[in-house]
C-alpha cells in the first residue's frame, strides 16, 4: 500500500504543472481576444500569398 | 446645374473593393471595376505588395471611400501628441493600439495583420476583433506615427483617435479592466485547482465513515491527505479569497457593512476550524467545502462581469471634439491639437466640422448646427462679429473663428464641471445588499453568540456550535443568485441590442417611477424629416410645376431648401422626367429665400414675406416655424411645411409606459411641435428650448420630489441630464457610433421595446426575491443543525454545494424561461 505515497506525489505534481500551465496562459493574454486568433489560423502562409497575388 | 434624367444607369456593376453599386465614372483597372480612385488606389498598393489575398477571403471587404472623410495629420507630427498615443517605447522600437472601427471582417484582419509588407518600418501588427483594435509595433527610426496613421487611412481604416486618447487615464482605466479580469481568472485557476484536489483526499475519508469494516485508511495516509489539504487550501485563502477580505476591510472602515462582511467571516470561519479540527486530531475538517465555496463565488463573479467589449459608456465631451483643427497664421495653415489652441487664434472650420471652442465669426456668414449641442433641429445663421458656441457644425461653406474661450472653458464643455461629473453613481443594487448586509450580519452574529452560550458550561461544544452558525450563514446562495439572475438579464436585454453597463443597472431600471424623453432623434429621427406641400386651393402640382421648384430648391443652400429636395429624390418623383426649360439666373438673397429664372418662367422660393412682396395673389402667413413658400410666374401657390417624423412604434411605447409611468418631455428644439406632443404627454410635462443645463435640472427637480428618473435622450446636450437621472439610457442609430456618458445604450431600432424591457427588469427583481427566499429557507436548516451541533464535515460538504446551486438552478431557470417572450416581442 505504501506505494500510493508515490503515487499521490505524482499526481499532486501533474496537477500543479496543469496549474502552472494555465497560469501561464492566463498571464499571457490568450484569454484576452477569443475570437481573432480562430480567424488567424485560416490564413495560408505569407509565401503561398505571394505566388497567388500575381 | 442640375441634371435630371440623364444618368439613370442602368448597368449595375459592383465596385470590386467596396461592393458599392458603380453608379458613375466607374474606374476600370486591372480588368476589374472600381467605383472611385479611392478603392482604384487600394487595389494597386495592395497589388504591388503581394496582397491580394484579401480580396479571396471575403467577397468586397474594402470599405468605401465615398463616406470616408479627408483628414489631416499634421498634429501627429507634435511631440506632446506622439508621447501620448504610444503606450511603449525603448529607443527604438515604439507599440501603441488604435481603435479602427470599419474593422468588419477575416479580410480586414488579414491586411492589417501584413502593414509590414506594406512599411518595413513597421514590425508587426497585431487585430483585436471583438474590441476593434490593432496594436502596432515599429522602428520610428524608419517610419513615423504620422505615417502610420497616413497608410492605414489610405487602406480605408482610418485610426479614431479623440481627444480622450490623449488622455492617459482613460487607457490606464480600461489596462486596470483588463488585469482585473485576468486576475479573476487566476483565482477561479486556484480555487478550481484546489476544490478537486481537496475532494479527492476527502473522499477516502468519508468512505471510511460510510464502510462498515473502516479499514480503507491506515493512519499515516489520513495526516498525509490532511497535510495535503491545507497545504492546497491555503493559497485559496491568501489568494483566491483575498478579495472578499480586503472588501469587507474597506467597507468596515467607511463604517457600513457590505454583503461581502458576512462572506468573509463565514469563509474564515470554515477555514480556521478545519484547520483547528484537523491539527486537533478531531477530525478532517471542511477544506473541500471551503474552496468549492470560493470557487463557486468567484464563478460568479466572473458571470457578473459580463461586459460589452465595443460599447463605452464613459464618453465625455473629448471623444466628440475634433483632435486637431486648422489654424491660420500669417495667412498660413497649420493643422495644430486642439488642446493646444489659445485664446485669439483664428481656426479655419469646414463643412460639417465641429467648432472646437467658443469664438467670434470672422468670415461674413456661416450656418450653424447646432443640433448636437441643443438639439434645435434647425442650423443658425449667423453674421461677422456674431460669437458661436463650441460644438456647433458648420453647415455649407467654410469659414474662420477667432477663439474667445479655451476648449475647456467653453459654453459646453463647462457641463462637465457641474458636480454630477465628479460623483461615481450609486445603484440601488448595492443600496440594497449594504442593507441586507449589514442586518445579516448582526442577526447572525448574535444567534452564534447566544449558541454559544447556551452550551457555555462545555466549551467544546460552545466553540463548535459557534464557529458552526457563522459557516453556515454565510449567504453565498444569495451572493450567487445576484450574479447569476442579474448577469443572464444583462445578456438577455443585450441580445436585444439594449446594453447595460453593469448588474446594478437592472434593479435601477425596475425601479423607475418617471421617464424622461428628448425630442429630436429620440422621438423623432434626426436627420429625416416630414416634408408636406399645402395650398389653399388644394390644387395639385403638375409635373412641370414640381420640376421648376426642384431646380429652383437645387439652387438655394439653404437647409429647409436642401431637406424639401432631397425628399423630392426620396419620392422618386421628379427623376424620371426631363425638365424643359434651361435656368437663365438665380439670385439668392440670405435670409430671404431664392429666386430662379427659368427661360419662360419665375419661381421664387423663400418666406412669406419675400414670396408675397412680389405677387399678385397673396398668400396667409402661418405661424408654424419650419415652412417654405413658393410662387411662379408671380403667383403665389402654396408652401411647403417641414415637419418631424416620429420613431415607429413611439405612440404604443408612450401607450404602454403611460399605465405604471410619469412621462415628460425635455427639448432643445422650439415648440413647434407642442401641439402634438402635449396629446401624448399633456400640456404640463413638456418643456421646450432647454439648454443642456436646464435639461440638468429638470431632472434633479423630478428627483427632489421623489422620482427615480430614467432619461432617454441621444446627443450631447442630454449628457448632463443622462448623468444626474438614476438611470440614463443612451439612444443611438449605430452601436459603433459615439454616445454620451450613461448607464445603458439602446439601439434605435429597438425603442419599441423599451416597455417589454422594464418589464423584464422588473421580473428579474421578482426571481431575485424567489432565489432570495429559497436561499433562507437553506439557511434556516442549517442554522438550526448548527444550533444543536449536528454539522458534520460531510453534511457540509453536501449541503453547502447543493444549497448555492439549487438557488442559482432556481434563477437562472426563471430568467431563462422569460427569454423566449422578451425577444419575441
Amino acid at each position: 500500500m505504501e506505494v500510493i505515497f508515490m503515487l499521490i506525489g505524482f499526481s499532486v505534481l501533474i496537477a500543479v504543472f496543469f496549474l502552472g500551465y494555465f497560469l501561464w496562459a492566463v498571464k499571457s493574454g490568450q484569454f484576452e481576444d477569443r475570437y481573432t486568433p480562430s480567424v488567424r489560423m485560416l490564413f495560408d502562409d505569407g509565401t503561398i500569398d505571394d505566388s497567388k497575388g500575381k | 446645374m442640375v441634371d435630371v434624367g440623364n444618368n439613370i444607369v442602368s448597368v449595375k456593376t459592383r465596385c470590386f473593393h467596396c461592393g458599392e453599386q458603380c453608379d458613375d465614372g466607374a474606374i476600370v483597372n486591372h480588368e476589374r471595376t472600381f467605383c472611385c480612385v479611392g478603392c482604384s488606389t487600394v487595389f494597386e498598393l495592395l497589388q504591388e505588395n503581394n496582397l491580394c489575398t484579401y480580396y479571396d477571403l471575403d467577397s468586397h471587404p474594402g470599405i468605401s471611400f465615398k463616406k470616408a472623410s479627408a483628414a489631416r495629420f499634421e498634429y501627429l507630427e507634435d511631440e506632446s501628441v506622439v508621447k501620448a498615443l504610444i503606450s511603449f517605447s525603448d529607443g527604438v522600437i515604439s507599440k501603441l493600439t488604435f481603435v479602427l472601427p470599419q474593422i468588419h471582417c477575416a479580410s480586414c484582419i488579414w491586411l492589417l495583420e501584413h502593414l509590414y509588407k506594406i512599411n518595413e518600418g513597421i514590425v508587426g501588427s497585431k487585430i483585436n476583433f471583438l474590441k476593434k483594435e490593432i496594436a502596432i509595433t515599429y522602428r520610428h527610426a524608419d517610419v513615423s506615427l504620422r505615417e502610420i496613421v497616413e497608410i492605414l487611412t489610405k487602406l480605408g481604416y482610418e485610426p479614431d483617435i479623440t481627444l480622450s486618447n490623449l488622455d492617459n487615464d482613460k487607457n490606464v482605466r480600461s489596462e486596470n479592466n483588463s488585469a482585473g479580469l485576468r486576475s479573476l481568472y487566476m483565482k477561479v485557476g486556484v480555487a478550481g485547482f484546489a476544490f478537486g484536489n481537496v475532494m479527492i483526499f476527502s473522499a477516502p475519508d468519508y468512505l471510511a465513515k460510510i464502510s462498515t469494516d473502516g479499514a480503507i485508511l491506515t493512519q499515516s495516509m489520513s495526516t498525509v491527505f490532511a497535510v495535503l489539504s491545507i497545504v492546497i487550501a491555503t493559497p485559496v485563502l491568501l489568494y483566491s479569497a483575498s478579495e472578499y477580505f480586503k472588501n469587507s476591510w474597506y467597507s468596515l472602515k467607511e463604517r457600513t457593512i457590505s454583503l461581502d462582511v458576512p462572506v468573509a467571516i463565514g469563509i474564515f470561519f470554515l477555514y480556521a476550524r478545519s484547520i483547528f479540527d484537523i491539527v486537533m486530531g478531531y477530525g478532517t475538517g471542511y477544506l473541500d467545502s471551503f474552496t468549492g465555496l470560493v470557487f463557486f463565488l468567484l464563478i460568479g463573479k466572473i458571470f457578473q462581469r459580463k461586459t460589452f467589449d465595443t460599447l463605452s459608456f464613459e464618453r465625455n465631451y473629448k471623444s466628440f471634439f475634433p483632435l486637431s483643427v486648422v489654424v491660420r497664421k500669417n495667412k498660413k495653415e497649420r493643422t495644430i491639437p486642439v488642446s493646444k489652441l489659445s485664446v485669439g487664434d483664428i481656426v479655419y472650420v469646414r463643412n460639417k466640422e465641429l467648432i472646437p471652442a467658443d469664438s467670434v465669426l470672422v468670415s461674413d456668414n456661416v450656418r450653424v448646427d447646432y443640433s448636437f449641442v441643443t438639439g434645435e433641429s434647425e442650423p443658425v445663421e449667423l453674421l461677422h462679429g456674431d460669437s458661436v458656441y463650441a460644438g456647433g457644425r458648420v453647415v455649407g461653406t467654410a469659414a474662420e473663428f477667432a477663439v474667445t474661450k479655451d476648449v475647456s472653458h467653453s459654453y459646453l464643455t463647462q457641463l462637465w464641471n457641474n458636480d454630477v461629473f465628479g460623483k461615481e453613481k450609486k445603484t440601488t443594487l448595492v443600496d440594497i445588499s449594504n442593507a441586507f448586509g449589514k442586518y445579516f450580519t448582526i442577526v447572525v452574529t448574535l444567534i452564534a453568540v447566544a449558541t454559544a452560550l447556551f452550551w457555555l458550561p462545555n466549551v467544546g461544544m460552545a466553540l463548535n456550535t459557534f464557529t458552526a452558525v457563522l459557516i453556515v450563514a454565510c449567504p453565498c446562495a444569495l451572493t450567487l443568485a445576484a450574479p447569476f439572475t442579474l448577469g443572464a438579464a444583462v445578456s438577455i436585454l443585450g441580445k436585444n441590442k439594449f446594453y447595460l453597463k453593469n448588474v446594478g443597472v437592472v434593479t435601477d431600471l425596475a425601479s423607475v417611477s418617471s421617464v424622461v424623453f428628448d425630442k429630436t432623434g429620440t422621438l423623432t429621427y434626426s436627420g429625416k424629416s416630414d416634408v408636406k406641400f399645402h395650398s389653399e386651393s388644394g390644387r395639385v402640382l403638375s409635373d412641370e410645376e414640381s420640376q421648376l421648384i426642384y431646380a429652383s430648391l437645387q439652387q438655394s443652400t439653404h437647409p429647409l431648401s436642401r431637406q424639401i429636395s432631397s425628399n423630392f429624390i426620396y419620392n422618386n418623383f421628379v427623376v424620371n422626367g426631363v425638365y424643359a426649360t434651361k435656368i437663365v439666373s438665380t439670385n439668392e438673397i440670405a435670409g430671404e429665400g431664392v429666386e430662379v429664372n427659368f427661360e419662360n418662367h419665375l419661381v421664387r422660393v423663400g418666406s412669406a414675406d419675400f414670396t408675397n412682396k412680389y405677387s399678385t395673389t397673396q398668400v396667409v402667413k402661418i405661424s408654424s416655424t419650419s415652412s417654405v413658400y413658393v410662387s411662379i410666374d408671380n403667383e403665389c401657390i402654396g408652401y411647403y411645411t417641414i415637419g418631424n417624423i416620429y420613431r415607429n412604434g413611439i405612440r404604443k411605447v408612450i401607450d404602454d409606459l403611460k399605465n405604471s409611468l410619469k412621462l415628460f418631455v425635455i427639448s432643445g428644439d422650439n415648440d413647434s411641435e407642442r401641439n402634438t406632443l402635449s396629446e401624448y404627454f399633456g400640456e404640463s410635462h413638456l418643456a421646450f428650448q432647454q439648454s443642456p443645463e436646464d435639461k440638468l435640472q429638470f431632472v434633479k427637480q423630478l428627483q427632489s420630489n421623489g422620482e427615480f428618473v430614467a432619461m432617454v435622450g441621444d446627443g450631447i446636450n442630454d449628457a448632463g441630464a443622462l448623468k444626474q437621472s438614476n438611470i440614463g439610457i443612451a439612444l443611438t442609430e449605430n452601436t459603433s457610433s459615439f454616445t454620451p456618458a450613461c448607464d445603458a445604450i439602446l439601439a434605435a431600432e429597438q425603442i419599441e421595446g423599451l416597455p417589454t424591457y422594464i418589464d423584464f427588469a422588473r421580473y428579474s427583481i421578482t426571481v431575485l426575491k424567489i432565489a432570495f427566499w429559497v436561499s433562507v429557507v437553506y439557511n434556516a436548516i442549517g442554522l438550526y443543525l448548527a444550533c444543536t451541533g449536528a454539522l458534520t464535515p460531510m453534511f457540509a460538504a453536501l449541503f453547502m454545494p447543493l444549497s448555492s446551486w439549487s438557488v442559482v438552478g432556481i434563477a437562472y431557470g426563471l430568467m431563462r424561461m422569460r427569454e423566449k417572450s422578451i425577444s419575441a416581442r
